[in-house]
This record gives C-alpha cells, structure tokens and sequence, in this order.
C-alpha cells in the first residue's frame, strides 16, 4: 500500500518578468502556479508518502533558478524525488536542489521507497533535446535496474516519454526517439509495475501499452494540446495546473486528477 | 528540430468518452440547482457542445457511459434528444442509474445518430464494443446477473484478438476510497475482471462514469478509464469520509486513441463558468 502524488514541469524562474514569446499572455508567472500547487498539497487532508516530480523543476539552466525553486520545495512537508527535464541542468539541481533528506535528485537511479522500487531515467540523452534518443549504456543501466528489482513492485520515472501515442508531434518532436527499446524492457517486467510517470508534453495524458501504463502530469504553468493530426506544439488554455494523487492498493494503480484553479494573469 | 512528417499510423477508432451529463428540462432558474449548489446541469451540456464542435480533428464516435438525464422523467429526454443531436458524430448511451431505460428507447434511440445500448455489442472501425448494463429499477447500486457476465464471456470468447472496448455505467474496479467501493461497487464485485482478465490482451479499456472522477485505474494490464461529470465532480482520496464535491474538477471528456500499440487516452477539460 502506497500514496504518493505525481507532479511535473513546474518551470520555476528566479527572474520575475520570465514570460517568454511562445507562451500565452494570459498564463502568469510560473512561481504562481508552483506556490499555489504547494498551499494545495500542504492542506490535503491525508497521509501521503513521497511526492514524485519528473522534470523541468526550473525554467532555464541557471543557477538562480535553482536557488527559487529550493526555497519552494523545501516547504513541502513529504519526500520529494526529483527528475532532471530537458529545461534542467542536472548539475545545479545536484548541487542547489538535492540534500538527501527532504529533496532528492535522482537521475539513472535505482532506489527502495516505502517497499516498493523506484527506478527513474535521467532522458535527457544526446540529440534533440525534446526528443531524444538514448545511449546503450543508460538502456543497460534501466535493464539491469529492472532485473534487480526482482519481484518488488516498481515504479518508473523519466521526464520524456518512451512510447507512441498516434499523435504525430508527440511521436515525432517529443518523445524519446528510441522509446521501444525502453519499451521492450518494460514489457518483459510488466507484471511487477505500477506505472511509468512522466511529463514534458504538458498535458493530461494516460496510455496502456502491453498492460503498461503510462501516465503524464500537465505542467503547473502553462499546458499543451494533444490530438490526431496535430504536428506542432499548440497551447491548450482550458488545462488547470495540478498532480496526480497515485494510491496503490492490492496490485492496483489508481490516478486520480486533481486540478488546481485555473490562473490567469 | 525534426523536420515535420506526419506520419500514417495504423490508428484504429478514434472515439470521445463522455458521461454523467444529467440533462433537465427544468428552467435555468429552478429552485432545486441553487439548493444542490451546482448549477444547472445543461450549462455543463452547453460547454461540451461548444467544445466538442470546435474540435480540429475527426473522431469516429462518441460513448456516453450514462446518467445521460438528471431524473426519470420523459421531458427530460426530449431535451437530452435536442442536445444530443446538436454533436457531430454518432453516440452510443448506456443507462445510468437516473436513467429511464424506456425512455431512453423510446426517445432517444433512432438507431443512426442516437444508439441506446444495454446489453450489447457493436462493430466498429476494427474493434468491438461491448456494453453493459449494471443498472438495476429503483435502485442506484450496481446490478450485474450471472447471465451478463455469461454474456460478456461469449462476447469475449468469440473473437480473436481483435481490440475490445467494455462499457459501463457503474464502477467495476475497486479505488482504494471506501465510500466508493463499499457504497457504489456494492454487487459488482470481482466478477467482470476475472472475465477480463482471461482476455487481457485483448481489452483496449474499459470505461465507466457514475462516480464523477476524473481517474484511471491498472489492474492485471487491464486499463479501467472514469469520465468525470459534466454537472460536477467528486474528491476522492484515502479515508475520505463522504461524497465531497470538488469545484476545482471542471466538466470535460477523454479523447481516446485506440491503436496497433495500444490505448492512448488525453483529458479535455470544459471552460468554467464565473
């Protein structure tokens, strides 16, 4: 038995005009949504064990952004697991973000968190930074973190997503390039997972591959479309910040959505 | 970047899942809408109308798993039909417990646009649909007899490896929230999983409404989808001691993507009114 809550692409900046050109007028600073995402976790009314973050904790590489983006996550009450996104240096997030105690980075890692298996991709591999493909080296890393995992139930993080959704911009421009070869691993464990976590396409998403599922969290600041046809990235106004609540129970995964009240700047 | 090339994917249906639109013929301003707190149920309507035919792709159809109508009452299902005809592709209606099954027959089903669907099953772009109704008269619990599930099995058995959507009104998987799995799932039991799961690879999901959550559930590989209300939706998290409305779950729909691969599913969520 286990609850955790899936949060993702939080794109914090230490700058406080960040608004770049492509993102909607109407979204506001990324700060809002992030802080509003805390006070609404820190007055949920039930236990949770850990909070699973996959990625684009920060806006850009820079060092400030890691120093605003710790003084708000160190606030958070419960572990907090942090994936690195392709807006990320994984560098600072070691450096700025990660104390071992109540915020951790991890990157290809394998970790034991409440008996269950955690293991998480570092995807931000060499090629195009949105859609990348992975070296031999991390595919054998993830293998072999899978083998070890033995019969423990476990849970897979990585920033971008491996698998093929049918729309052409999330296949082609988004997801890891490579993902079957991720894929094929996972299937070979299926029976033991509870789900892949991730983010990057900043939209409400969940699939079920060869009885695998796969879940994205939208992003806290501004979100995506996702459709058949579409191959380019469109904002999608009318998708609410917000998490996952993740509560495993009996052999079961059950996500549900909650939603934060839609900001407007 | 990659230069853009979209490309053919083998996709099978592409399919809108809606539920629990509560439609009333009650005046906007009725008494009973303030009392409940949630507004009327047809704005809810008015927004997926508005949302869905504005949609800048093709889906194939729409499944509606139930509670098409707020009450059991015939006039409401003459506005259901009026808004309903309003969307641009085919729907397929199960009965939810605020269902009249006659009346949905009766008015609502014109076997083109409109399909009423209890126990049934539907060829469709490559994949089948089964349907089941867990509704029982005068009850608001879920039913199931052993010839439904002797009934879902035959479904099953009889094709071969063809994709294969379930739908239902009711809940047929557990949450881990007692109040919806003792006070909602009540006679459901285990019995349609063990079905499925025997035909696991087969079952692209199954989709389900009543409970007004936005979740998604993995047991045994099978994908169980809950589309939320369009009239309004619940909290449910660990001990939750009631039913408690969530004001921050905006109506919406599933956009569902079924393929060679496997099941995508994306949350469209409705503007708000305020």
């Amino acid at each position: 038995m286990l609850t955790f809550l899936h949060i993702s692409d939080t794109h914090i900046s230490g700058d406080p005009d960040y608004h770049p050109p492509w993102i909607p007028e109407t979204v506001p600073h990324p700060y809002r949504g992030a802080e509003l995402l805390l006070k609404t976790i820190d007055q949920l009314p039930f236990e949770i064990d850990f909070i699973l973050h996959t990625g684009d904790v920060c806006a850009d590489p820079h060092e400030a952004d890691y120093h605003a983006a710790r003084e708000l996550l160190s606030q958070f009450r419960q572990p907090v697991y942090l994936l690195p996104g392709n807006h990320d240096s994984a560098e600072y997030m070691e450096a700025v973000l990660h104390d071992g105690v109540n915020l951790h980075v991890l990157r290809d890692a394998q970790v034991a968190v409440s008996g269950y298996h955690l293991v998480t991709l570092d995807t931000n591999g060499p090629g195009d930074a949105h859609a990348p493909s992975l070296p031999d080296e991390q595919i054998a890393f993830f293998a072999g973190a899978l083998d070890a995992a033995g019969d423990q139930p476990t849970i897979v993080a990585m920033h971008h997503s491996p698998i093929e959704t049918g729309v052409p911009w999330l296949d082609d421009h988004m997801r890891i390039q490579n993902g079957d070869r991720i894929q094929r691993i996972l299937r070979a464990h299926r029976d033991k997972l509870v789900g892949v976590f991730h983010g990057h396409i900043h939209q409400q998403t969940a699939s079920q591959s060869d009885g695998v599922l796969y879940i994205c969290c939208p992003s806290t600041w501004s979100n995506l479309s996702g459709y058949p046809g579409l191959g380019d990235g469109v904002a999608d106004p009318l998708t609410p910040g917000g998490f996952n609540l993740v509560m495993i129970r009996d052999g079961r995964t059950f996500v549900r959505r909650y939603n934060l009240p839609l900001l407007r700047r | 970047m990659i230069a853009t090339k979209p490309k053919e994917t083998q996709h099978l249906p592409t399919f809108l899942h809606i539920s629990d639109t509560h439609i009333s013929s009650d005046p906007p301003g009725h008494a009973r809408w303030a009392a409940e707190g949630h507004g009327h149920p047809n704005c809810g309507v008015e927004a997926l109308l508005e949302v869905i035919n504005a949609l800048p792709f093709e889906f194939d159809f729409i499944l509606h798993t139930g509670d098409v109508c707020n009450d059991p009452v015939e006039d409401n299902y003459h506005c259901a039909r009026d808004l309903l005809l309003k969307l641009p592709r085919p729907i397929y209606l199960l009965p939810g417990n605020h269902d009249s099954t006659e009346f949905m027959l009766e008015i609502l089903h014109d076997g083109r646009r409109l399909h009423v669907l209890r126990d049934d099953h539907v060829q469709r772009g490559g994949i089948q649909i089964v349907t089941l109704d867990s509704t029982e008269a005068g009850s608001h619990l879920a039913q199931l007899a052993e010839s439904q599930i002797a009934f879902l099995r035959e479904r099953l058995d009889s094709i071969d490896g063809q994709p294969t959507i379930i739908a239902m009104h009711h809940m047929p998987v557990a949450s881990g929230v007692s109040y919806f799995d003792d006070k909602m799932r009540r006679q459901i039991g285990d019995r349609v999983h063990r079905v499925l799961k025997q035909h696991g690879e087969k079952i692209a999901g199954v989709f389900y409404g009543h409970v007004h959550l936005v979740a998604n559930t993995l047991r045994d590989g099978i994908l169980y989808v809950c589309c939320p209300s369009t009239h309004y939706n619940n909290f449910a998290y660990p001990g939750m001691p009631q039913r408690i409305t969530d004001k921050a779950t905006p109506g919406g729909f599933n956009l569902v993507m079924v393929g060679e691969q496997g099941t995508f599913l994306r949350r469209y969520n409705l503007p708000t009114a305020s």
